[in-house]
């Protein structure tokens, strides 16, 4: 269930973006960030970053991909220390 | 200190990861054109299923498809709506406005008598009405004929005590002056037949189709708009045509005007004065004293 519900989030990732639907794609990654990580959403950018062509000019959404992963594993071990106190 | 050490071996898996995403974009922008085909390759199921949602007659995208339209179109409607209330809430100010003027003017408000349209075109001769309210109701020749507030479409020839004919504007031979709002000139209107009034306007004057046409003697007058415009470069003038904006067949209610609009040429005016002078004159004979002379006769003033 797991992994479908990650595919599933991965996906809409993917198609959100490619149909500029910049609030969903934005809700989808941060709750596969916190869920999954964000290792898997570097490939993602670099494809989509080839599929407009980006790499001609500037691949951004690649360098935002790792700019976000580096944010998020430094937050994510915090945000589950913090559902370990409470629980 | 093993706390310590999965830390740091966390960081160095953080900056390994960074370090090898970094080093294939850097050598994605030195070869643009091989990462841009092996992402296409990648990509080609999501563009598949893409196609298909924005191209497919199945279910499912129709469904999407339809529902965004939708969507698109009552956001659109609304947008409607709020100007064309904001433009209801204009009118009903300005109406309000140029009532307030008016009064102030001394303008008041004609009375009118509503009628009820028993006969039209078809079973009359066209451009006539038969309305049932007559003589005993208030309703005079030469009385305008309205449908709904400012919209004058004809005058009352024949008024018997139980219904009257309407002959409109637009009868072959009618002639009235007219105003044509967007050119800003009063030019003479004459009715041309079968619902329709023709104007004669000089070659230069800005007519356009749409330019409203008001009888200045018939308050408050609109009678119709300018929907053609003949216009030959070789004619002195140009023609407006122009007819009512509602059709014959749906008038079912009309009002009338109490106040005769028929028009008397200077002619019957100046003759009309004499009569009344005459008649005043003749009356004071009557009544004036007579003076007697040293003669004996009589002597009358005049």
């Amino acid at each position: 269930m797991n992994t479908f519900l990650a595919v599933l989030l991965y996906s809409g990732i993917g198609f959100s973006i490619m149909h500029n639907w910049l609030l969903f794609a934005g809700l989808c990654i941060s709750i596969f960030s916190i869920r999954h990580g964000a290792i898997m959403l570097i490939p993602l950018a670099i494809v989509l970053d080839g599929y407009y062509g980006n790499y001609y000019s500037l691949p951004y959404v690649s360098l935002l991909a790792v700019v976000w992963y580096i944010v998020i594993e430094q937050i994510r071990p915090r945000i589950f220390d913090l559902d370990m106190i409470r629980s | 200190m093993k706390v310590r050490l999965q830390h740091n071996s966390k960081q160095r898996k953080i900056f390994r990861v960074a370090g090898i995403s970094m080093a294939i974009i850097v050598l994605g922008m030195i070869a643009p054109r091989i990462i841009s085909t092996v992402a296409t390759t990648a990509m080609t199921p999501i563009h598949v299923v893409n196609h298909w949602f924005e191209n497919s007659s199945s279910i499912v995208p129709t469904f999407l498809r339809d529902r965004r339209m939708l969507q698109s179109q009552i956001k659109d409607l609304e947008q409607r709506l709020t100007i064309s209330e904001r433009s209801t809430l204009t009118q009903a100010r300005l109406v309000e406005e140029n009532d307030r003027l008016r009064r102030l003017l001394g303008a008041t408000k004609e009375e009118r008598v509503v009628a009820a349209v028993i006969a039209r075109p078809n079973e009359l001769p066209y451009d006539l009405l038969q309305i049932d309210q007559g003589t005993d109701h208030g309703v005079e020749i030469g009385a305008p004929v309205f449908i709904g507030k400012d919209m004058v479409i004809g005058l009352i020839v024949h008024a018997t005590p139980k219904y009257s004919f309407a002959e409109l504007i637009t009868t072959p031979g009618f002639k009235a002056s007219a105003f044509i709002a967007g050119a800003n000139v009063v030019v003479s209107m004459e009715g041309m037949g079968g619902g329709v009034a023709r104007v004669r306007v000089p070659q230069g004057v800005p007519l356009s189709i749409g330019d409203l046409v008001y009888l200045p003697s018939v308050e408050p007058g609109v009678f119709g708009s300018v929907s053609y415009i003949e216009n030959l470069p070789t004619q002195p003038e140009q023609y407006g045509y122009i007819s009512p904006d509602t059709a014959l067949s749906s008038i079912y209610w009309v009002s009338v005007g109490k106040q005769s609009q028929l028009a008397r040429s200077p002619e019957e005016i100046d003759a009309k004065t004499r009569t009344l002078v005459e008649q005043s004159l003749s009356f004071i004979n009557n009544k004036s004293p007579s003076t007697t002379t040293d003669d004996g006769g009589s002597e009358s003033f005049e």
